[in-house]
């Protein structure tokens, strides 16, 4: 259980700090409802698109008379369209996610608030939610979460829960990825209906780093299922665990590419190190303009 | 073997340190985001190895190797170095002094039994039991012991005598009348050659005026500084005892002296009170003492109250009287004769018989026997028929019949039937090509002296060489006759005893009988047992004294206990032994480097 109000505040604090001057990328035509913000469709905005032959049923208004004039053709001016643009944050809040001994649950809250943070100030309608709630509701202001609480057993479920995912939004998944599912499926399915998939994969160095020292005996205890394994780690032992771990987090980029999603990968305890992570997405192309 | 073996309880250190390690790699749970990436690792073990080995951490290694060579080195891990091993040889002192004695009852030998010399050789001998059992060690070891007995010569005992270290020391006997140890010295250094260890065992420290001891000589001494006093000389003759006293302490002190007339063999006349006197003695005085003694045939003893060295507080004397020597004169020159037996009377040394002579004087013909030796005088038949000599005359001083004699002023006229010189003959006294006296040995041991003498137209017998010339041959004779030379010896001397068969037993004071074989008709003794001793020549006996009285034994004032010299090996704790803590040493420190490197390496990699 972390899910006490300071350490949210703390985390949440410490997120936006990081991103203060940064905001959300915008690709071009993104999609939504109605706003403030050109989408890539026809609409009803000021922003000119193109002409086209007059169509019966055309709006009147919009035939360009100059040009029958000039070319004795009835030709209507498109505009794009008005949108807002959306930027969902989903949290994998499955008891993995708050390994103790490590900063891994305060980095996955404070990458959330940070990308919550930066989306609005790009004029996105920024939401964040949990990936393995039941019920998905959204936490529209972070600071005013009730708790992050983590659940054992429990992975990530995007688009799982009572609310299906915004078609065309700016999808985020902050995320350790270890799961026991397809990992291609997993992204494909994250990333379906997404104009932008992002998935921002938290990993604390010992989920990546065998335990350093003398040989010796551990007993491992899975966080989320409670299984337990008895393993001799020795220098053998470590350097395969080393090696199994990059190639899984290879394997995850390999998934996100094949996904069309942006991979960006952080280490927990490197997030509080290097403002929050905010290098490694500017880098990704995630955060631009400081 | 090991120096001091206590030292491997550091072993049990292995104990908690194991524990520790157990206790360390015990099965800890450690929470994990998942098992996804361990399961492969967990699935790899399994399928690869059926029994899996024992997994033991190289700094547990390593620690348990340091800990372990750091007792073995403390412990003091020695090889035996046999290859190499020089050759141990035990010089021990021999003489009376040994046998000092302080008020507690303990006297040097004792002191240095069994195993005392080997106290002390290194830490590991510094209990009396290791020292016996380093003591066992170099008798269980080649080459085999060597042990030299320092007396007044030096003696090496014989591989037999020496097998076991019980029977070195029981033949330890310390009753010789003196120690010569430079002598002793040499002959260890001959027997073991030049890396010999040598040990010295004796109650003195080295003299600084004596051979140079290499210190590589282990010098053990165990004597005491003790005042005593004691009998240092003692004659008898056949009318008196004069004994000497010699008070060898720092303190003036008083003894009383007594004397007491025994029986043939030396037991104590019953009903003889005896005499004593009380005499007065300065540190470092000697006193002499006479007492009147007519007691022909009866030995006498002297005896003082005991002190430290209880050897030279008694004595026995023998009887010295003997019977005079039984000369007969058959001679046709009348002369002659009467000059002889006024010589013999005028000797003291001899009776006239006319049966069972011991020496016959003649003119006539007569053969030597053994017991009968002939003094045979050649005269001339007719008076014209002689050569007067007046000199010079050739005197073999070197003989007995020779001695002393000066023939200054002597007419002697010779026979000219003297000019026919037998060359078996041994000239004694030579004028010109004339042989005046010579003696000769028969094959059966007889011995004749021939004289060629015309007394008529000599003055020898009025000149005062002739009752030397013969006393000269009745000494000569008497000296001959069977028994000691000396009816008192001081121990330590050399006894000659003349006796008539080959074939001899000799009994020393305490009744322990040995065979001796006369060569010459004379068996050489050598007896260091005080008292009345006994010789038994076929139906004969001779008895003669064997006087303990060795002053410088007796002079405790350089006795030490003392302790120098090291022998090259010792070093290691044992003798013949190398010890191997420097390298287990240097072993323990190359773990322990290793070990903090082992633990700088995985903290970097940490």
């Amino acid at each position: 259980m972390i899910a006490a109000d300071e350490r949210w505040s703390r985390a949440a604090s410490a997120g936006r700090r990081a991103v203060e001057g940064l905001r959300f990328a915008r690709p071009e035509r993104l999609t939504g409802p109605a706003g403030d913000g050109i989408g890539a469709g026809i609409g009803q905005s000021i922003e000119f698109m193109d002409f086209r032959e007059y169509e019966p049923g055309d709006d009147p208004r919009r035939i360009d008379w100059s040009a029958y004039a000039r070319s004795d053709r009835l030709v209507v001016r498109r505009f794009r369209e008005d949108i807002r643009p959306t930027v969902e944050v989903y949290l994998d809040d499955s008891a993995s996610m708050d390994l103790e001994g490590t900063p891994k649950g305060d980095a996955a809250l404070a990458l959330a608030s940070a990308c919550v943070d930066a989306a609005r100030r790009a004029g996105y309608a920024a939401g964040l939610w949990r990936a393995a709630s039941d019920r998905a509701h959204p936490l529209a202001a972070p600071e005013l979460w009730p708790g992050y609480e983590t659940r054992s057993g429990a992975p990530p479920r995007v688009g799982g829960g009572a609310r299906p995912p915004a078609t065309g939004a700016v999808r985020v998944l902050i995320s350790d990825l270890l799961l026991r599912a397809d990992l291609d499926e997993f992204v494909r399915r994250f990333s379906r209906g997404s104009r932008w998939p992002i998935v921002i994969n938290v990993l604390a160095r010992e989920d990546v780093t065998a335990p350093p020292g003398a040989p010796c005996s551990l007993r491992l205890v899975d966080r989320e299922t409670g299984d337990v394994m008895q393993i001799e780690v020795d220098e053998d032992v470590r350097r395969g665990f080393d090696d199994r771990a990059r190639r899984f987090r290879d394997s995850c980029r390999g998934a996100c590419r094949r996904a069309r999603a942006t991979f960006v990968s952080v280490i927990a305890e490197d997030i509080f190190r290097d403002a929050c992570g905010a290098e490694a997405l500017i880098e990704a192309g995630v955060l631009v303009g400081r | 073997m090991l120096a001091e073996p206590i030292a491997l309880l550091g072993l049990l250190g292995l104990i908690p340190l194991t524990a520790l390690y157990l206790l360390h790699r015990r099965s800890k749970p450690r929470p994990v985001s998942s098992l996804l990436l361990w399961e492969h690792m967990a699935r790899h073990r399994v399928g690869g190895r059926r029994v899996d080995r024992l997994r033991t951490p190289l700094s547990y290694v390593l620690e348990c190797l340091a800990l372990a060579s750091l007792a073995l080195a403390a412990a003091g891990l020695l090889i035996r170095a046999d290859s190499a091993r020089p050759p141990l040889v035990l010089v021990l002192d021999n003489s009376l002094s040994m046998t000092a004695q302080r008020g507690d009852g303990v006297s040097s030998r004792e002191r240095a039994d069994v195993a005392r010399p080997f106290q002390g050789v290194s830490s590991a001998a510094s209990s009396r039991k290791r020292a016996e059992r380093a003591l066992r060690q170099e008798w269980s070891n080649d080459p085999p012991v060597a042990v030299v007995l320092a007396g007044s010569r030096p003696r090496s005992l014989s591989a037999a005598d020496r097998a076991t270290p019980d029977a070195v020391f029981a033949r330890w006997t310390t009753d010789e009348p003196a120690a010569d140890m430079a002598a002793a010295y040499a002959l260890a250094r001959d027997i073991g050659g030049p890396r010999a260890r040598l040990m010295v065992v004796t109650d003195r420290a080295p003299e600084p005026a004596g051979t140079p001891i290499s210190p590589e000589v282990r010098w053990r001494a165990f004597g005491r500084l003790i005042d005593n006093v004691g009998l240092v000389n003692a004659v008898r003759d056949g009318r008196s005892v004069l004994v000497e006293v010699c008070n060898f302490g720092t303190l003036a002190t008083e003894r009383s002296v007594r004397i007491l007339v025994g029986d043939a063999i030396g037991a104590a006349s019953a009903g003889d009170p005896g005499r004593t006197e009380r005499v007065s003695l300065a540190p470092g005085e000697r006193k002499r003492l006479r007492f009147a003694v007519t007691a022909p045939g009866r030995t006498v003893s002297v005896t003082m109250e005991g002190d430290a060295l209880a050897f030279d507080d008694r004595l026995t004397l023998a009887p010295t009287d003997r019977p005079p020597l039984r000369a007969a004169v058959r001679m046709m020159d009348r002369a002659l004769q009467g000059a002889i037996t006024r010589a013999l009377a005028s000797s003291g040394l001899a009776i006239a018989v006319d049966e069972s002579a011991e020496i016959e004087f003649t003119d006539g013909p007569a053969l030597p026997t053994p017991l009968r030796w002939v003094v045979a005088f050649t005269t001339p038949s007719e008076p014209a028929q002689s050569q007067v000599h007046s000199g010079p005359f050739a005197v073999d001083q070197s003989h007995p019949i020779g001695e002393g004699l000066d023939l200054s002023g002597v007419v002697w006229a010779a026979p000219n039937i003297a000019a026919e010189f037998d060359p078996g003959d041994t000239p004694v006294i030579v004028a010109g090509a004339t042989t005046l006296l010579s003696e000769r040995t028969s094959a059966d041991a007889g011995r004749s002296m021939r004289v060629v003498l015309d007394a008529r137209r000599s003055n020898i017998t009025s000149h005062p060489a002739w009752p030397v010339l013969i006393w000269n041959m009745l000494a000569w004779r008497d000296a001959a006759k069977p028994g000691p030379e000396r009816a008192n010896v001081p121990i330590g001397r050399p006894v000659r005893v003349r006796v008539l068969t080959p074939e001899c037993r000799h009994i020393d004071p305490d009744g322990n009988a040995t065979s001796a074989r006369a060569i010459g008709g004379v068996i050489s003794l050598e007896c260091n047992r005080a008292g009345l001793h006994r010789v038994e020549a076929g139906a004969a006996a001779y008895s003669f004294a064997v006087l303990p009285v060795a002053p410088a034994e007796s002079d405790l004032a350089a006795a030490a206990t003392m302790e120098q010299g090291r022998w090259p090996d010792e070093q290691a704790g044992q003798p013949g032994v190398h010890s191997l803590a420097w390298l287990i040493g240097l072993v323990a420190l190359g773990v322990l480097i290793g070990h903090a490197w082992l633990l700088a390496s995985r903290g970097a990699s940490a």
